[in-house]
């Protein structure tokens, strides 16, 4: 008698090619500019539903790179990333990786980490939304904040005013002892 | 007395998971591959446990979680959420449009069928 889980494993295989197929017909309408919103929903659905399947048969790897696949398609289903053709690309590349895994884990076939290490990180640099120009000024603010108060600490602790790096600053403000020999300032 | 179900999800390999998972502890299973679908299938049955999937085609599970909740027949029907997601802002959205509760991909059967036997009261 056959193992239901085994017949449900290789139908997961089967939906991986055709889910594989929607996923490049999806990205070859992105890249000829058909793309409606639709379409990139049906390119995220197919990797999430690969990654969904392969979570249930314990394909970690199939699992790690659909996960980073499908949280940048859905950075552009969010509108929070613009596609252009660089993404296109990248995307048709993992497209091929997404397949190789497929077959791999399909076949009992070793995986190429280094390959699919590099996709990730190709896909690493659109996953996380980039530092906004706001929190850009704000975090040199937080530093320069830090810097003038740990000067003005150091200066009331006495440290030298004509040699006065941060470091120096920083190093005489930890003294248990907060004389200065040099100092003009109390 | 046995539990009726609907599932609802896009994957194949889901609702046979769903499906395999279910029926061998008793449960009788409905299926559906989107939430249009799970719609019209709710047409023609009353389960005491509805599951849904969130990311499917033509209608997803909050439109779908929404729309059941629209129709007299199935106001507290519970409704369990099972997805790959976990994120809170996505179990709010959920819990708001009216969901009973949340259980992330992949499942353990056990866990499956004990929230089922717990909501279905």
């Amino acid at each position: 008698m056959s193992d239901p889980m085994q017949e449900i494993m290789a139908s997961f295989f089967v939906e991986c090619e055709e889910l594989l197929e929607a996923l490049l017909d999806a990205l070859q309408l992105m890249a000829d500019g058909e793309s409606d919103v639709e379409t990139i929903n049906v390119a995220f659905r197919s990797v999430h539903s690969i990654k969904g399947g392969a979570g249930a048969f314990g394909l970690d790897e199939l699992v790690s790179f659909a996960h980073q696949f499908e949280t940048v398609m859905d950075r552009c289903r969010d509108g929070s990333l613009e596609i252009d053709a660089k993404l296109i690309d990248l995307f048709f590349r993992c497209s091929d990786m997404l397949s190789d895994l497929v077959r791999c884990s399909r076949d009992g076939e070793d995986i190429d980490d280094v390959a699919t290490g590099k996709l990730i990180a190709d896909l690493a640099v659109y996953a996380a939304p980039p530092e906004t120009p706001k929190t850009k000024t704000q975090s040199i603010f937080n530093r320069w904040c830090l810097i003038w108060m740990t000067w003005e600490v150091a200066m009331d602790r006495g440290c030298p005013t004509s040699a006065c790096p941060t470091l120096i600053c920083l190093i005489w403000m930890l003294r248990p002892t907060s004389t200065c020999p040099t100092s003009t300032r109390r | 007395m046995t539990i009726e179900v609907l599932a609802v999800d896009d994957s194949r390999t889901m609702r046979d998971m769903i499906s395999l998972a279910l029926s061998t502890e008793g449960f009788e299973v409905h299926l559906a591959e989107d939430g249009e679908h799970g719609l019209e299938v709710l047409d023609g049955i009353a389960p005491d446990v509805i599951i849904t999937d969130i990311n499917m085609p033509k209608l997803d599970g909050f439109g779908f979680i929404d729309a059941v909740r629209e129709r007299d027949d199935c106001r507290t029907t519970p409704i369990l959420v099972l997805t790959t997601e976990s994120s809170n802002d996505l179990k709010t959205r959920a819990r708001e449009a009216g969901a009973t509760g949340w259980i992330v991909k992949p499942f353990a059967q056990d866990k499956l069928v004990r929230a089922l036997r717990l909501v279905s009261g």
